[in-house]
């Protein structure tokens, strides 16, 4: 009995696994590329306001060039983080990314009830004993990344809204 | 042995066309196969999939790739052109001129990226063209995206593609839509986008 035709067989069965794999384990190997990147020039859960987006900016493909960006590499394994920031006067989103880049939880100037959002963010097994009225958002993952983005409305404010995203906060409760 | 020959052999192949395959998916982007949520306007191509729970693993893995820490499409819708209205691909060598109106959305810029999806180098740090930046005439706005060259005779404002001789590399444009209408998830295959003309390539 000849044996190619199940080495074909077998060999494709193979390649179409390793296809699979390869396209859902893709997401999380960046992300956590990303992550361990800010991690270990920063330190997990804390904010860093970035330069304005130019061609030598290498970090995170297809900046733009028209927003500043502060970047927090969440770790909930030591418990709740709280976001903070002031929110300027154009458009402003502080957004949270899962470890599959999923964007599961968005808030913006124009949803923010005052000139400074609160949010802690929890893995679903934690309790926030006392949150004291921020807002809580249970993350899909206990490692991710959030953002937060600012127009630069006109170049006379840049240094107003620099100042403002160097104010967001992300810290271990 | 050569058993284990054969063995080692079915695996590198098998390897080789699996992950090939799927590179070849994900590098080519969210509009290559179509897949999930995908919808195409005149050159720009969207996925309104893009950071939702209810994302394909194709369209993850393509965001991983393009589109990190892209926002779900309640927050922004972006649209992408790899290609002009007569649908060839957008070259560092050519001209072109971006035209539009109002676009349904609080704020919106369209960006160049080279090849590798990073910005591209030019010596005005010019990247990109917007709502708040472009020069409105009769609510219609006009720019030039092409080489550093043809920023002199070129129409309306001018965003450079990094030209380095030769017939030019590849790149692409960006529509970012920023707190977009409903209109435009609801059928982003019917907005007015902005048109994409070839003028000149050198």
């Amino acid at each position: 009995m000849k044996s190619w035709p199940f080495w074909i067989a077998g060999t494709l069965v193979l390649a179409v696994l390793f296809h699979i794999s390869a396209i859902l384990a893709y997401p999380y190997a960046v992300t956590g590329v990303l992550h361990s990147r800010v991690v270990e020039s920063e330190g997990a859960n804390k904010m860093i306001a970035g330069p304005r987006a130019s061609a030598e900016a290498r970090g995170v493909v297809r900046p733009s060039p028209d927003l500043l960006y502060a970047i927090c590499a969440y770790d909930l394994t030591s418990g709740p983080v709280k976001f903070s920031a002031p929110v300027p006067d154009t458009y402003w989103s502080l957004s949270m990314f899962a470890a599959n880049t999923d964007n599961f939880f968005t808030v913006n100037d124009t949803q923010a009830a005052r000139d400074e959002v609160e949010v802690i963010l929890v893995t679903e097994d934690q309790i926030v004993p006392d949150p004291k009225g921020i807002p809580i958002v249970v993350a899909p993952s206990a490692k991710g990344a959030a953002l937060v983005r600012t127009l630069i409305s006109s170049e006379d404010k840049l240094p107003a809204l620099q100042e403002a995203v160097k104010a967001a906060r992300c810290a271990t409760m | 042995m050569k058993l284990a020959g054969k063995l080692i052999a079915a695996l590198l192949v098998a390897l080789a066309l699996g992950v090939g395959s799927a590179w070849w998916i994900v590098d080519g982007g969210l509009g290559r196969l179509g897949f999930g949520a995908a919808a195409q306007n005149g050159a720009w191509h969207t996925n309104l999939a893009i950071g939702s729970p209810a994302a394909d693993p194709y369209t993850r893995a393509a965001v991983a790739r393009q589109g990190l820490l892209a926002l779900s499409k309640s927050e922004t819708v972006y649209f992408t052109a790899f290609s002009d209205d007569s649908g060839a691909a957008l070259k560092t060598n050519c001209a072109y001129v971006i035209s539009g109106g109002k676009l349904p959305a609080r704020w919106w810029s369209i960006t160049a990226y080279g090849a590798d999806h990073y910005l591209i180098p030019n010596r005005a740090d010019k990247y990109s063209a917007a709502m708040n930046t472009v020069t409105w005439t009769n609510e219609r706005f006009l720019f030039t995206v092409g080489p550093e060259e043809e920023s002199e005779s070129a129409q309306g404002d001018f965003v450079p593609t990094g030209y380095e001789g030769g017939s030019g590399a590849s790149f692409s444009l960006t529509l970012r839509l920023y707190n977009p209408e409903p209109e435009v998830a609801a059928a982003p295959q019917n907005l007015t986008l902005p048109t994409i003309t070839k003028e000149r390539c050198r």
